[in-house]
């Protein structure tokens, strides 16, 4: 056991002379977290543009319109900016702003005389979300005007008379006005009919981008540190110390659980520090730091043993480096580390779920967000643990043997 | 600066063919930029939206026409509709659930409430949100319009009120020359190529010349009858080159592979893109020449590239970003370069536009060179 020790604290201390190898691969997912949480803020990837407005009315009616845009909900999207009809045309045809409305002269009266308008919506092609929200906005106010046309066109067309006029016929429609809008009110206050809207998310609180993105990210990291790692092996056999250590009494089985035990302490540092910066920074939450961390630490060491096979029996390490990416990045693309399993194709959900970095990371976030089962979770571990000591005796057998020569 | 261009394309020649012979560098350069390809291209974040998306509608019996008069609504609003039995129905992430009695508390002018549940809460939950509240809001205001005008609210009504002309008309139109918005790979590639140009002269390209130098190579170079100029010229061609390789092979792989459309000014997008690949192969000389140690340069390359990548817009449709976000891609490489590129693709716009741009790469690229080449150090 006090060879183990020996083996772990030489190897912290080779680590500690290149920490920015460690900073490098636990920085870059941690420095894309942050970018996304800066990016994205708090809540969910809300779309954002531009809707050039060329008003060439300049009524009431035009300005209805383009108000529409200026609600909470709708202004949180779309900026609404005034240009004339050719400056606009030019810009929407490179592609500035999500798209451009024409409104013709004469909307305003056309609207209380019922006569013909219309009005013209040039779409960015560029974009795929803000261009059509803003056409179904529009198709919301233009439904509106074809209501308003049915419900009380008399009443349209007598203000449209208004200015010219006697006082009597002034106070009618005024009165007609008052009638309708009491009609009205039968169904909207409260409405007749209403929508609930949900937002459903995995049991638990309302997730924000860093809440979706950082357990990926974080197990990320875990993936390049371990193929890393995994590959210094080949720093010992080129520095002779694999060779001493098979003419010593040492095992060769205790070299290894030593350098396993160094891992297992990186990893240990590595999750408490990105946990840390998750929750400080990126507002994640960490209901139970330890086991988290605990969780990702022995992930990780596991990766970094399921990769030493492969580094152990590489003919170098640039081979064993090159084999290693070639391995990690697909494995973290389909287990869902590079981004959530959500926004994956189901093909690559199905897949992605079995591998052992999809089933750590699906764990991991049902730590995070309070909804992890703890027997399904030792079911993983337990898998997890049989594949590493797999993996190691595998690695211990290679270093025994070939490795060496 | 005295240059001779013989010798730099001597060192150019000799640094590029050991570039290539290093696998790192083959995987960086040729196959990782397939992979993000494909993956990056079958993410639904990427997806169209031209297709329909599925709403699961639950519904009892007795909900009346109405219901069916608000799911005919949906449908034509871009939605596939589905009615699952109970036990799939969870399964769906958008779900629409109509009360009992719906119709018939409706006509007798009871409220009722219809209820969306939606699971997630990405880019196209606002477009949903829309959409419902159009079905729901034009069938309140179609029920109003029958009932002033008198008499029996039956489904006829519905169809003649449907079919009335409207005076005043929305006539939407696609600008520029693209009819359908980008998606899937016509998304993921240009970004992913304009990304990993980025990655491997930040990395393989930056970290050669800080092993070169630590090899003692530069040191013995500063020692043969090369000038300075000529070495620093030689250097940059190599990544340059390097870099030039792999924008062709990502243009060609993109075409062939993923029948990305490059449009119709495809030489201008390559110039735009070598211009680019200047600038950053002329950034990396400056990493390697200013950085301390390998690791650290590694580290630097590839923090850089990925935050430079993701500002940028090389990851994401830059419309789903605040206008913050836009407004600074603008003044990042990779940002101006995304611009010009999206200007040249999707909207078919002339090659000129793209001068701008290329004029700015280069000229940052000649102003970092300078620097290089003044403070080049050899060990």
């Amino acid at each position: 056991m006090r060879f183990v020790w020996i083996a772990a604290l030489k190897d912290l201390r080779i680590l500690r002379r290149e920490p920015f190898s460690v900073a490098t691969w636990v920085g870059i997912p941690l420095c894309i977290g942050m970018l996304i949480q800066l990016i994205f803020g708090g809540g969910g990837a809300h779309p954002q543009g531009v809707l050039l407005v060329a008003d060439q009315d300049r009524t009431i009616a035009s300005r209805f319109l383009t108000n529409a845009f200026g609600s909470e909900e709708l202004g949180r999207m779309i900026k609404v900016e005034t240009v004339d009809a050719k400056t606009g045309r030019e810009r929407i045809d490179r592609g500035d702003g999500s798209a451009l409305l024409v409104i013709p002269s004469g909307l305003q009266d056309a609207f209380l005389k019922n006569q013909p308008c219309r009005l013209e919506l040039f779409k960015n092609a560029g974009q795929q979300i803000l261009p059509n929200i803003i056409e179904q906005s529009l198709r919301v106010m233009v439904d509106g005007a074809f209501y308003l046309q049915r419900v009380a066109s008399n009443e349209l067309r007598s203000l449209n008379a208004t200015g010219s006029g006697t006082d009597a016929e002034v106070a009618r429609n005024a009165v007609e006005m008052r009638h309708l809008s009491r009609d009205l009110s039968g169904y909207f206050s409260p409405p007749l009919i209403a929508v609930e809207t949900i937002a459903e998310q995995e049991p638990g609180n309302r997730l924000t981008v860093g809440d979706r993105f950082f357990p990926n990210l974080i197990f990320l990291s875990l993936l390049l540190m371990a193929n890393g790692l995994s590959t210094e092996i080949w720093k010992e056999r080129l520095f002779g110390t694999l060779r001493r250590v098979a003419v010593s009494p040492a095992p060769v089985a205790a070299f290894l659980a030593g350098r396993v035990l160094m891992v297992a302490l990186a990893y240990s540092m590595v999750a408490v520090v990105s946990l840390v910066v998750a929750k400080y920074l990126a507002s994640v939450a960490v209901p139970n730091m330890l086991i988290a961390a605990a969780w990702a630490a022995v992930s990780g060491t596991v990766f970094y043993l399921l990769l030493l096979p492969m580094a152990v029996t590489s003919p170098g390490q640039r081979f064993a480096d090159v084999r290693g990416n070639l391995l990690v990045f697909p494995l973290a693309m389909l287990g869902g580390c590079f981004f959530p399993f959500d926004v994956l194709p189901d093909w690559m959900v199905r897949i992605g779920r079995w591998t052992p970095n999809g089933m750590a990371v699906i764990q991991f976030q049902n730590l995070l967000r309070g909804t992890a089962d703890w027997r399904h979770g030792a079911a993983v571990l337990a898998a997890l643990l049989l594949l590493g000591m797999l993996a190691f005796w595998l690695s211990v057998r290679r270093l025994k043997g070939e490795f060496l020569r | 600066m005295n240059i001779r261009f013989g010798d730099a394309w001597f060192l150019t020649r000799q640094d590029v063919s050991h570039l290539m012979r290093n696998r790192e560098t083959l995987l960086w350069t040729f196959l990782m930029p397939v992979v993000f390809f494909y993956f990056l291209g079958q993410l639904k974040y990427y997806d169209s939206s031209d297709r329909a998306d599925p709403l699961a509608v639950s519904a009892s019996p007795d909900a009346g026409f109405l219901a069916d008069e608000l799911t005919s609504r949906l449908q034509s609003l871009g939605y596939a509709i589905e009615h699952p039995p109970p036990n799939d129905f969870p399964k769906f992430s958008r779900r629409l659930q109509i009360p009992a009695g719906f119709t018939a508390s409706i006509l007798a002018g009871n409220p009722m409430k219809v209820r969306f549940t939606r699971r997630g809460d990405d880019s196209s939950a606002d477009y949903d949100r829309v959409r419902i509240d159009r079905a729901v809001y034009t069938l309140l205001a179609d029920l109003i319009a029958i009932r002033r005008a008198g008499g029996d609210v039956t489904p006829g009504r519905f169809r003649e009120l449907a079919a009335a002309p409207r005076t005043l008309t929305l006539d939407v139109k696609t600008a520029g020359h693209r009819l359908v918005p980008p998606s899937g790979y016509e998304q993921s590639v240009p970004g992913t190529m304009v990304m990993f140009t980025l990655t491997v002269l930040f990395t393989a390209g930056a970290v050669s010349l800080t092993m070169e130098r630590k090899a003692g190579i530069l040191r013995r170079l500063a020692y043969t009858p090369i000038s300075r100029g000529s070495i620093v010229l030689g250097k940059w061609g190599a990544r340059m080159s390097l870099g030039s390789i792999q924008i062709v092979a990502a243009l060609i792989c993109g075409r062939l592979l993923f029948h990305v459309d490059w449009g119709p000014n495809l030489p201008m997008v390559l110039v735009l893109m070598l211009a680019y690949g200047s600038l950053v192969a002329t950034l990396a000389m400056m990493m390697g020449n200013f950085g301390r140690s390998i690791p650290q340069v590694i580290g630097l390359g590839v923090t850089a590239s990925n935050l430079l990548a993701g500002l940028g817009g090389c990851w994401w449709p830059v419309e789903v970003t605040p206008l913050w976000a836009q407004k600074l891609a603008i003044f990042l490489p990779t940002g101006w370069t995304m611009h010009a590129m999206h200007q040249l693709v999707n909207f078919n716009a002339p090659p000129a536009v793209a001068v701008p741009e290329i004029i700015v790469s280069l000229v940052l690229a000649l102003a970092a060179g300078w620097v290089v080449a003044r403070k080049f150090r050899f060990e």
